[in-house]
């Protein structure tokens, strides 16, 4: 029996369903995204880059990854069924590109796993049981604050977290989903709570409360003035502007609203909605580090966060305080109350952890895919069908991380920034590809069939976006390997990236012979298909 | 000669690494293309592309949309597709427009103002209409299949799926290299036979050829009954075995039309919705190979017993050809690869 629809006359058959909400993609987006790493644009701003504009920093990079996040959402639109961006890339160029930088992306998830772990103790539940020990005048609790912010504490931490998340995501999804739907609930009052108390209390508020705590935890009288003088005296100046500096921490903005989430069935009609709801995680996790930076501003006052900041990373001998100075830990001292201090540290926690099981879901549905493809041993994509999880890509995914926490908390091999260039090469990759993706002629067909058709002047909309990422990225890189200063450019920074794009390549090649050896040939198993 | 001795002994050491292979036959397996013009071509290529023996295309073979190009006063085209208004000003147009849109599966046809207004009004019109389509689209493509693979001495074996109707199926005819393997046992070569059924269990869109667990299960039955060596049989069944890699899909609800995905605690609900009876009588008969489709998104390999169950995906619709090259020895499968052509 055939049906009249506004277009088709469509038959009983399969696969025709309800496209999704733009709230619930929004929502996934919005996770993703990495707020807890604005602690590192705050902390190193003025620390590494005085000379930068948070600002100008923020704006840049909520631009460049929205406009990401808009490539992957229109060629996740355009092959639905793909598999992501490996397949993108792939397709796009060759397979050997697309696995070389998504290995590359893979292992920059992966230390991103490792180091928000570690950060979740170091900067996040020591600023919080330090400040708790302040307000209620208890020893024990400051000093459990900073014990935590060191590197046998933090690694104790970060374990429990990657083994306790990767569990969960291997054998609780649903329990996963649940946790995460209330996360989500609490870490929005959170935030919206810290920038309640933030916009409400003055400058001279903050000055009070965090003398009171300076006092309470390291006998420090006017701290604030305390820390300014000492900053000075090693070295902090503050003013003018160095655009290298403004590029220089825009990559650390990790607003990753990569999220491709399934929105349409075998009729591909793509309602702009979708596609904002898609970018509009990154679109939001800009304009809430925006809003924080600007109260930051206002309230704790920048010359002052710049200064404690730059004690901590060039003059620790001089850094007063127990707990790193990180925005977590001025909102908690000026919280003044144990509520709202619980409201905001329940956000940060939130927030912190938020993005290390989707990351351990990205990183093994990457695994997967490689191993369906067979350029890895199709054990590691073994899936549990009870629970539908690659139970052991998850268990590669941990065990690596684990490797990645274990250097980077009792080893200076790996600095804070050693994960950023290959996560740039391989976000640059995906933004060529979809900048080229309505043109080439591997993939021009594909694009002409799809529903995301919308252009701008005449351009493709998919063109523009993929243009302006493309400009984003390749500049940031220009500045990570150009600009030493600014710490990315480094042997031990340099050698990671080198290890996470020679080893594909060396994966590749053996998968290709392997392949050859069973009488396949790998290269064709991708090739397409002549039509005529 | 002392070159050719080097050369020994060179080929000596290299064929220590070379498996030794004892293939037999090689084929190429694609599935659920949907009445994309652009696959099926894909799909003929393919033997000589990557130098196969054998064709088997799996079920759902047939489009699911029929598109009017709705001829206007003035001599021009109005098709609408995909939410927008495609304004075809020349024959050209529109011929390029049914071209791009075939290739995506769905059947465009000319039309004016009137027949439109009968197609939308008459249900038994377009039932009509649209089988009219789908044989002819059929029809030509075995015509298309014959005349590039008979030189080449290369067989097509193909059956239908669930959404393909039971008369449309029944009316396609054998020819010497296009084999209608519909419920049938045949030899493929290699010694190896071939047992097809495109019958499914139920779905949520109630389609031509779904049918009761029950029922297929006599299918299935009836058909593995005269299959005389299982050990050395393919069999190419349209529904994957429940509860395998190969027929994870999102769980649907059904309350709606069509159905909408179930969203649980923000994310979307996946389940097998594979077929219980498929898993039976693999695992009973334990044949050399399973071929599946049916679920476009769980493209996988799997293992039931001693059977390597198969389902190479289905990306119709951007005209990209999932598919697996197998090569099978006188043991069963000695290797697979999955493509995407």
């Amino acid at each position: 029996m055939t049906q009249s629809g506004n277009e088709l006359f469509s038959r009983q058959s399969s696969g025709l369903v309800r496209l999704a909400s733009p709230f619930r993609t929004y929502a996934f987006n919005l996770g993703f995204a990495g707020l807890t790493y604005t602690v590192y644009i705050f902390l190193l701003m003025s620390a590494t880059y005085p000379q930068s504009n948070i600002f100008l920093a923020v704006i840049i990079a909520t631009v460049g990854f929205t406009a990401l996040g808009l490539v992957y959402a229109m060629l996740s639109a355009a092959m639905p069924r793909s598999g992501g961006d490996y397949v993108y890339v792939s397709r796009t160029f060759h397979p050997a590109i697309g696995f070389v930088t998504n290995f590359a992306l893979a292992m920059a998830f992966v230390f991103f796993i490792a180091q928000g772990a570690f950060l979740m103790s170091q900067f996040i539940f020591s600023s919080f049981f330090s400040t708790l020990g302040s307000i209620l005048q208890n020893a024990t609790l400051t000093g459990v604050g900073a014990a935590l912010a060191g590197p046998g504490p933090s690694f104790a931490l970060g374990t429990v977290m990657i083994l306790g998340f990767s569990v969960l995501v291997a054998v609780g999804m649903e329990t996963y989903y649940k946790f995460q739907s209330i996360s989500f609930v609490v870490g929005g009052v959170g935030i919206v709570v810290m920038m309640a108390v933030l916009l409400t209390k003055s400058q001279s508020d903050f000055v009070a409360a965090f003398n009171n705590y300076a006092q309470n935890t390291s006998d420090l009288p006017n701290g604030y003035q305390s820390i300014l003088d000492s900053a000075r005296a090693a070295g902090y100046t503050t003013g003018g502007h160095d655009w290298s500096q403004t590029f220089g921490i825009t990559g650390i903005a990790l607003l990753t609203g990569m999220g491709t989430a399934f929105i349409g069935g075998e009729v591909k009609r793509v309602k702009r909605s979708q596609l904002i709801g898609m970018v509009g995680g990154t679109l939001t996790v800009g304009v809430v580090i925006l809003i924080v930076a600007a109260l930051l501003w206002k309230t704790v006052g920048l010359e002052f966060n710049g200064a404690a900041s730059y004690l901590y990373l060039n003059a620790p001998d001089e850094y007063p305080l127990p707990v790193a100075p990180v925005f977590t830990t001025w909102a908690t001292i000026i919280s003044g109350n144990l509520f709202f201090l619980l409201m905001i540290m329940a956000a940060f926690v939130v927030w912190s952890y938020f993005f290390l099981p989707q990351n351990i879901i990205v990183v093994s549905r990457m695994i997967l895919a490689w191993s369906v493809d067979q350029l890895v041993p199709a054990k590691l994509g073994e899936v549990s069908q009870r629970r539908f999880t690659p139970v052991i890509a998850i268990t590669v995914v941990a065990v690596l991380a684990e490797l990645m926490l274990a250097v980077y908390a009792f080893t200076p091999y790996f600095s804070a920034l050693a994960a950023l260039i290959p996560f740039t090469i391989g976000l640059l990759a995906v933004s060529i590809a979809g900048m080229l993706f309505p043109y080439l002629s591997k993939t021009r067909d594909i694009y002409e069939k799809s529903g995301i058709r919308y252009d701008l002047a005449g351009v493709p909309l998919l063109t523009i976006a993929g243009t302006v990422s493309s400009a984003y990225f390749l500049t940031a890189l220009y500045y990570e390997l150009t600009h030493p200063e600014l710490g990315y450019n480094n042997p031990v920074s340099l050698g990671f990236t080198a290890f996470t794009l020679l080893v594909p390549v060396g994966i590749y090649l053996i998968a290709r012979w392997t392949a050859a050896r069973r009488g396949f040939d790998l290269e064709k198993t991708f090739e397409e298909i002549p039509p005529d | 000669m002392q070159g050719s001795d080097t050369r020994e002994r060179v080929e000596a050491i290299f064929s220590f690494f070379r498996k030794r292979r004892q293939t037999k036959l090689k084929i190429f397996f694609a599935t659920d293309i949907h009445g994309s013009e652009r696959c099926f071509r894909k799909f003929v290529n393919a033997a000589e592309f990557y130098g196969v023996d054998v064709l088997i295309l799996g079920g759902d073979i047939a489009g699911k949309a029929m598109l009017p190009v709705v001829e206007q006063d003035d001599g021009t085209f109005l098709a609408t597709h995909l939410g927008r208004e495609n304004h075809l000003r020349t024959e050209q147009d529109a011929a390029n427009f049914e071209k791009l849109t075939a290739e995506a599966g769905l059947y465009s046809f000319r039309v004016d103002q009137r027949e439109l207004a009968v197609l939308e009004s008459e249900p038994e019109e377009r039932d009509a209409r649209f089988y009219s389509l789908m044989f002819e689209r059929l029809q030509t493509w075995m015509e298309l299949a014959e005349s590039r693979l008979g030189p080449r001495g290369v067989r097509l074996y193909f059956t239908g799926g669930n959404d393909d109707p039971e008369d449309l199926m029944a009316a396609l005819q054998s020819s010497e290299h296009t084999i209608n393997a519909e419920g049938g046992v045949h030899e493929i070569g290699g010694s190896y036979t071939l047992m097809s059924c495109g019958y499914g269990n139920p779905t949520p869109w109630h389609c031509p050829r779904d049918v009761s667990e029950e029922q297929l299960a006599d299918r299935l039955a009836e058909a593995a009954d005269r299959v005389p060596d299982p050990g050395k049989c393919i069999f190419n069944l349209h529904v994957p075995p429940i509860d395998s890699k190969l027929d994870t899909c999102p769980k649907l609800d059904t309350s709606t039309s069509p159905p909408t995905p179930l969203i649980r605690n923000g994310q979307t609900v996946l389940f097998g919705a594979g077929s219980r009876a498929v898993r039976e009588v693999v695992e009973r008969c334990q044949p050399s190979l399973g071929l599946h489709g049916h679920i476009h998104e769980s493209r996988n390999v799997d293992r039931l017993g001693r059977t390597t169950c198969i389902n190479p995906g289905s990306e119709y619709t951007e005209g990209i050809l999932r598919g697996a090259l197998v090569s099978l020895s006188d043991d069963g499968v000695e290797d697979y690869q999955l493509t995407s052509g």
